[in-house]
């Protein structure tokens, strides 16, 4: 059996008196008109920038209309742009928020990956921001590579969420480099 | 500031079951032009085990003709994270490749929609799509396949990218189902993933491995040498 709902033009002048238009256009006959929740609006902005690792809650990221959730979309832009710091600063923090470990594990090990040696003060705050959340031992893990970032044959255990890792786990020096019989 | 024409390299540790990595096994299939990096990665999947690598065995096995040569191969696809070593030899799992494939799909996927299907649009393995979908993508794929080879040249130049991957994105550009060919001796198959991919995970290794053993083309390949562990 079909029902047959009743719809009306709510007026041709946004009503919630914002200047970018409004979507609640047409509403269901009988239903109180939708209203914005701005006190969570301004909740999740106040979130976002005072529980964010101290010092980045300034650095926003404005998400595309996708079908992705916040999380794949900054997943995906850091692996087609991973020189922007901006984006990783962002997704580090979307897992802080959000608390979720393992995804803020990789996405760390992301921007250990990016800059390699170079941005070793954005490496050593992001990385000071998620150090409790990762656990001791992926933090013990990354404090070996703090300062010298992490290079495409850096070995490192299996790592969900990564988008930079080549999935390199055991030994990778297989061949080395010497010069004048010296090992380099 | 060294110059790499005039550097010279040697074997750090001969102890090590070589293998590709997951970034490796892609790089491996991922076009059909070979070189030497490939031709290493595909010669280190054409076994049913990892092995240990003399440098003789690493001339052979990169096709290359002095000893410098085939381990300055060997150090620029380790510095490309492409290539690692093991303690104990690895390889691809037994069995039919069905239920390789099957696992491997299941985890290649942030949301665990995968789909191995071969040029003429054989579902080989499908997980999380229904019986439906899996032979709609299955012959998508043979045509995407398809249609990119004719005009394979002209996408790079028009593209600026040698990628033959698809993908079918959202507004934002992100992709909704993405197809990857992988080129395997004179084959070509087809790896579709819905959601976000995870094409470095270990299981990727497993399966390109497996199907390099069963459809590599060994007349290109410096086959290892069988012999007993050293």
């Amino acid at each position: 059996m079909t029902t047959t709902a009743s719809f009306s033009i709510t007026g041709s002048v946004a009503g919630d008196g914002t200047s970018t238009g409004s979507r609640d256009i047409v509403r269901r006959a009988g239903v109180a008109a939708a209203t914005v929740d701005r006190t969570a609006d301004e909740r999740a902005q106040w979130r976002a920038e005072h529980l964010a690792i101290p010092g980045t809650g300034h650095i926003h990221f404005t998400a595309l209309p996708s079908d992705d959730n916040l999380g794949d979309q900054l997943a995906r832009r850091v692996a087609g742009d991973p020189l922007d710091a901006r984006l990783h600063v962002s997704r580090v923090n979307h897992h802080v928020l959000h608390g979720d470990r393992d995804r803020a594990y990789g996405a760390i090990v992301d921007v250990f990956y990016a800059f390699g040696s170079e941005a070793f003060g954005l490496r050593h705050r992001l990385f000071n921001g998620v150090r409790r959340l990762i656990g001791g031992d992926r933090a013990t893990m990354l404090d070996h590579y703090l300062d010298a970032g992490l290079q495409p044959d850096s070995p490192v255990p299996w790592c969900p969420g990564s988008m930079l890792s080549p999935g390199a786990t055991g030994s990778t020096t297989i061949v080395r480099r010497i010069v004048g019989g010296a090992v380099r | 500031m060294s110059n790499l024409e005039s550097d010279l390299f040697e074997l750090a540790d001969t102890s090590l079951y070589l293998q590709p990595t997951p970034a490796g096994a892609y790089a491996a299939v991922s076009s059909p032009e070979p070189n030497a990096e490939r031709q290493l990665l595909l010669t280190l999947m054409s076994g049913s085990s990892s092995r240990r690598a003399t440098t003789a065995d690493l001339v052979a096995w990169t096709g290359q003709h002095t000893e410098q040569a085939a381990l300055a191969v060997v150090h620029r696809t380790q510095a490309n994270g492409w290539l690692e070593g093991f303690r104990q030899p690895h390889g691809p799992t037994a069995g039919s490749l069905e239920p390789i494939a099957a696992q491997a799909l299941a985890v290649l996927s942030s949301t665990g929609h995968g789909l191995l299907a071969d040029a003429q649009g054989f579902c080989i393995a499908s997980r999380g799509f229904d019986a439906a979908a899996s032979e709609f993508l299955a012959a998508v794929s043979a045509d995407i396949a398809s249609m990119h080879e004719r005009h394979a040249r002209y996408l790079a130049d028009a593209s600026g990218t040698s990628t033959g991957a698809w993908a079918l994105v959202d507004m934002a550009g992100n992709s909704r189902v993405g197809f990857w060919p992988l080129f395997i001796g004179d084959h070509r198959f087809v790896l579709a993933l819905g959601g976000l991919p995870v094409l470095n995970h270990p299981v990727l290794v497993d399966l390109v491995w497996s199907l390099t053993v069963r459809y590599g083309d060994a007349r290109h390949l410096a086959l290892p040498q069988e012999r007993n562990p050293r």
